[in-house]
């Protein structure tokens, strides 16, 4: 039932779309009814509307909209030569990546990329929506070379925020350290989850062996 | 849809108010065009483009707080056109310091100056009555002036309350519509034709300024 009212984001565009275009029309309005006479009492009304209201409502709006919309796995899919091969590897029914197999595990629809690569907090959202931007620059500028490769080594930490805690990961002996806490090797990246795991993506020819431990 | 060009006619608050109306409609057309297609880089240019929605927003703030005030002293220097024959009405004028020379078209198209006035004169308030009326002349100045400029509210509400300032306006116009009329070719206002209004409503014959 809920499902036919539609998501946030959905909701959001819909919202932004209606602000946008109510703007257009106080503007319009105020040229054709108030031509010459933009600062007369009655115009000031209707620029209230058109040029604080609303735009103070697109804000907020415009702004869900764009950052929801851009956590989307489709968002991150629209740089074609760039992300066509992690993509697809992530898509594949039989792909054996830890993408392909989170995705294949549906945690996060819709947003995988966006959920496994982005940090903690505020700041995680922050530092990923900067470096999504440079990406989306270096994309419209063509300055990129294929394939694209992660800046550091993939932190421990994107996959601990999740797995941290959960009980067939912490049954696991090489994932903690005497007294059942998080093994420091891997609080500290010395051992990297795809040391051990498969890899988070596996390009055509660049697949790496690494070791399936359940 | 009016040109920028016609969007930033005006006096300075209208200007302004223009520019924020350029700049958050264009946000708004980027909005829609974003949210429409989905682009990835028309979203980012939405977002990078908010920080305009400010700006106009404060610039709006500004107008209207400025156009609230019922009172402003504008300084102007020679040579400046305060309004030009056939502009809307929009304020009433009153001389603190310089000169300006009352400009009008002839009939076959050259220009005179009618009138020039000093401090304590005023002009503009014709026009601003008679809402849909443009000026009939073009207001310059001459010299470095000081000018008061009133609001329409202000002015309309000093005008409704003060019958001795509406008699007073009424003396003062006459003889320079004469003027006007005659270099118009047009019936001399204040003849007998025309009605004379009533104390309490609005002069019925347009001033040329």
């Amino acid at each position: 039932m809920f499902l036919e009212w539609g998501s946030a984001l959905e909701w959001n565009i819909v919202f932004t779309f209606v602000l946008c275009l109510l703007i257009l029309f106080c503007i319009g309005l105020s040229l054709v009814l108030y031509r010459g006479r933009q600062t007369e009492g009655n115009a000031l009304w209707l620029h209230l509307l058109g040029l604080c209201i609303f735009p103070l409502f697109l804000l907020p709006f415009g702004n869900f909209t764009i950052f929801e919309y851009s956590k989307q796995e489709r968002f991150c899919a629209s740089c074609h030569p760039s992300m066509d091969p992690y993509v697809n590897d992530m898509l594949a029914p039989e792909g054996k990546s830890l993408a392909a197999t989170h995705y294949q595990d549906r945690f996060a629809p819709g947003e995988e990329c966006y959920t496994c690569h982005a940090n903690y907090g505020v700041h995680g959202t922050f530092s990923a929506k900067l470096s999504g931007l440079k990406d989306a620059w270096r994309e419209l500028t063509g300055t990129y070379q294929v394939p694209i490769k992660m800046s550091q080594p993939f932190p421990n930490l994107l996959c601990l925020k999740c797995h941290n805690g959960a009980r067939k990961f912490m049954r696991e002996d090489s994932h903690t350290d005497p007294g059942g806490v998080v093994a420091r090797d891997l609080l500290e990246d010395k051992t990297l989850c795809t040391d051990c795991h498969l890899p988070g993506h596996m390009l055509p020819g660049r697949a790496k062996a690494g070791v399936k431990a359940g | 849809m009016a040109s920028i060009g016609e969007l930033i006619r005006g006096d300075w608050p209208a200007r302004l108010l223009g520019v924020a109306q350029v700049l958050i409609g264009s946000v708004a057309l980027l909005g829609i065009a974003a949210v429409a297609t989905l682009n990835p880089y028309l979203l980012l240019g939405f977002g990078a483009v908010q920080v305009l929605i400010v700006v106009g927003v404060v610039i709006f703030v500004v107008v209207a707080m400025l156009s609230q005030r019922a009172m402003v002293l504008e300084q102007f220097s020679p040579g400046h056109v305060i309004f030009k024959e056939g502009d809307p009405g929009r304020h009433v004028y009153v001389i603190k310091s310089g000169t300006v020379e009352v400009v009008s078209r002839r009939p076959d198209g050259g220009a005179e100056v009618v009138d020039r006035l000093g401090p304590g004169d005023h002009f503009g308030d014709v026009a601003l009555l008679r809402r849909n009326l443009p000026h009939r002349a073009t207001v310059r100045t001459v010299t470095e002036a000081q000018v008061f400029r009133i609001s329409p509210g202000a002015f309309v509400q000093l005008y409704a309350n003060l019958p001795e300032m509406r008699e007073y306006l009424r003396q003062k116009e006459e003889p320079h519509l004469r003027r006007l009329a005659v270099l118009r070719k047009e019936p001399t206002p204040g003849q007998p034709s025309p009605p004379v209004p009533p104390k309490s409503s609005p002069p019925s014959t347009p001033r040329g300024d």
